[in-house]
């Protein structure tokens, strides 16, 4: 396994990789591997030549500040003093085992030579998840994310990208944006990896007590069922049955979201394809899911 | 000479450009193009091993709106065909005549499917300029034209974009943008195509009286001038003295820019390299032009 910390570096070493006909998948992660994420690269190895995997230790300022702080280099070489200590290694072992070709590694001072001001996005999708306190921080960092993507496939400069189908919103909005731009970049959506029992595979789930966690799955099986319906009633129809199935048990409901799969629109009635985002909380542990469907 | 037209063409011949080892050169412009984009060219054919596209739809026109209206995709179509009747086949010539690789004309409904205003790409630097209504549909439109050019480097993929001074404020936002986001893209600026009398190139030029015209060059002259001097005044001292030049050839002001050339901030004084920029109009024809100065020369 090629390991790559500079940005013109892994920009020449793709290039070269095109010359000579090679295509190349790169799954985008924030670090702390599991094997949620090694499911995305099994995929990305069955789609292209070359496999390349890039940690990106951001810190939580990325996510949660509109503005950067003057001292923001201060956060970022924190955070990635505390990735290299507690995860790097676990990391590069579990790419090597995997056999990714490429962990691309660069310095987030590299990445963020300006504090990010650069882009901005004034989607529809992003009003509406901030203005929701419970979405709140997902729109907050959505420019910042997409500042960060467009950073890593322009370092890359992949011809596939492997996503999960977990963050849905935000792989959803990265492939509106990946068309937007006209990046000749294409889109992988994995499926979320699941237990036996349904739930969605998370770092978070071992916290649940085991009757919390056997209520949670009530979210995927309410989910599953509804994909499986054979009309569909309207929109807040579909809500009211998922707020009352999950009313059921001890869960504490944060928001669904209904929205179209292609343009993240909110939907009135189903009539294209769309997914349905749930976000929940069981004790102290959040549990979000969500699924599409086709009409 | 090649001549694309979709988008999806245009990304695989550039990758096939590069199997083969060869670089891309990109010259990217709103068509009716004239001397002064083939200058952008001529640096261009100097650059070893390198395939050069023009492309012909850089910036939208669309781009001076604060809200593109709903029925913009009547107005794309509408000025594509008008630049199509009016001057494609001049343009294809001029390419052609100066050993232009690949001629890129896409729909410009294939790039703009939705509209701009989803995404803002904006810079610090560029605030100024929104901050002052002179100013502020040139920084207006130097975001939505931002989101063009990246649309653009998608499509062409090219190694080397040339850019002009002419268009300072654009050039130095891109430059800005390229370095920000990490494109592999390396930005040249050209220097300003003018004439023997000193006026900057521009296909509105034709457009001036002969009396308006010579007035005209009042605008480089001035620059010219303030490029020399010894020492540098307060910028509102600057300002004035241009104001004073222009008005009296009969120019009206829209407005004059002072910034830093590599950060556009505004200055108080001239203590790094400067660029001046001043938009007019004589009679009902827009004449911009600019120019960079370095307090270090004095010193030398």
């Amino acid at each position: 396994m090629k390991i790559i910390e500079s940005i013109e570096e892994m920009q020449e070493y793709s290039q070269e990789c095109k010359r000579d006909g090679k295509t190349i998948a790169s799954v985008a992660t924030t670090g702390y591997l599991h094997d949620g994420h090694m499911s995305l690269v099994k995929i990305a190895k069955e789609n292209a030549d070359l496999v390349v995997m890039t940690t990106n230790a951001v810190p939580d300022l990325i996510q949660f500040s509109i503005e950067w702080p003057e001292n923001y280099k201060k956060y970022l070489i924190e955070s990635e003093a505390r990735y290299q200590k507690h995860s790097l290694e676990n990391d590069l072992e579990i790419c090597r085992k995997h056999k990714v070709d490429v962990f691309f590694y660069p310095s987030m001072l590299d990445y963020y030579l300006n504090p990010v001001q650069t882009i901005t996005i004034s989607h529809e999708i992003t009003k509406r998840l901030l203005n929701n306190p419970y979405t709140y921080c997902v729109g907050a960092m959505i420019s910042f994310i997409l500042d960060l993507n467009i950073k890593i496939w322009n370092s890359i400069l992949p011809d596939i990208v492997v996503e999960g189908q977990k963050d849905i919103h935000q792989n959803l909005l990265m492939k509106f944006f990946l068309n937007y731009f006209h990046y000749p970049i294409k889109v992988i959506i994995a499926p979320t990896i699941r237990d036996a029992d349904g739930m969605a595979l998370s770092s978070r789930n071992r916290f649940l007590t085991p009757s919390e966690r056997q209520e949670a799955t009530s979210i995927y099986q309410t989910l599953h069922e509804i994909s499986r319906w054979s009309t569909y009633p309207s929109v807040t129809e579909i809500k009211e049955h998922i707020t009352n199935r999950i009313n059921q048990t001890n869960g504490y409901l944060y928001y669904i979201d209904i929205c179209c799969s292609k343009t993240l629109e909110e939907l009135d009635v189903i009539d294209k394809e769309t997914v349905i985002v749930v976000s929940t909380k069981f004790g102290e542990v959040d549990v979000w899911d969500n699924i599409i469907i086709e009409p | 000479m090649k001549i694309i037209e979709s988008i999806e063409e245009m990304q695989e011949y550039s990758q096939q450009l590069k199997r083969k080892g060869k670089t891309i050169t990109a010259v990217e412009t709103s068509g009716y193009l004239h001397d002064g984009h083939m200058s952008l060219v001529k640096i261009a054919q100097d650059i070893e091993n390198t395939n050069i596209v023009v492309s012909t739809w850089a910036s939208s026109p669309l781009n001076i709106y604060m809200e593109w209206p709903e029925n913009y995709k009547e107005i794309l179509i509408e000025q594509e065909s008008l630049y199509i009747k009016n001057s494609l086949m001049e343009d294809l010539e001029l390419c052609q005549a100066h050993d232009v690789d690949v001629f890129f004309h896409p729909s410009m409904l294939d790039y703009y499917q939705s509209p701009i205003q989803t995404i803002t790409v904006s810079h610090d630097i560029n605030r100024h300029l929104l901050d002052n209504s002179d100013t502020f549909i040139l920084g207006k439109s130097l975001i939505n034209t931002n989101i063009s050019y990246i649309k653009e480097w998608n499509t062409i993929c090219p190694d080397i974009v040339i850019v002009g001074q002419k268009d300072i404020h654009q050039s130095v936002l891109l430059k800005k943008t390229v370095t920000d986001l990490n494109f592999p893209i390396k930005v040249i600026i050209a220097p300003t195509l003018r004439d023997s009398d000193g006026l900057a190139f521009s296909s509105r030029n034709k457009f001036l009286s002969d009396s308006e015209r010579q007035d005209a060059t009042s605008v480089y002259q001035t620059l010219h001038e303030v490029s020399r001097w010894f020492t540098y005044p307060s910028i509102e001292k600057i300002k004035e003295h241009i104001i004073d030049r222009i008005t009296n050839a009969t120019g009206n002001i829209i407005y004059i820019d002072i910034c830093c050339a590599k950060t556009l901030e505004e200055l108080d004084v001239i203590d790094k390299e400067t660029v001046i920029v001043v938009s007019t109009k004589f009679g009902e024809v827009d004449v911009w032009d600019n120019i960079i100065i370095d307090p270090e020369r004095i010193k030398r």
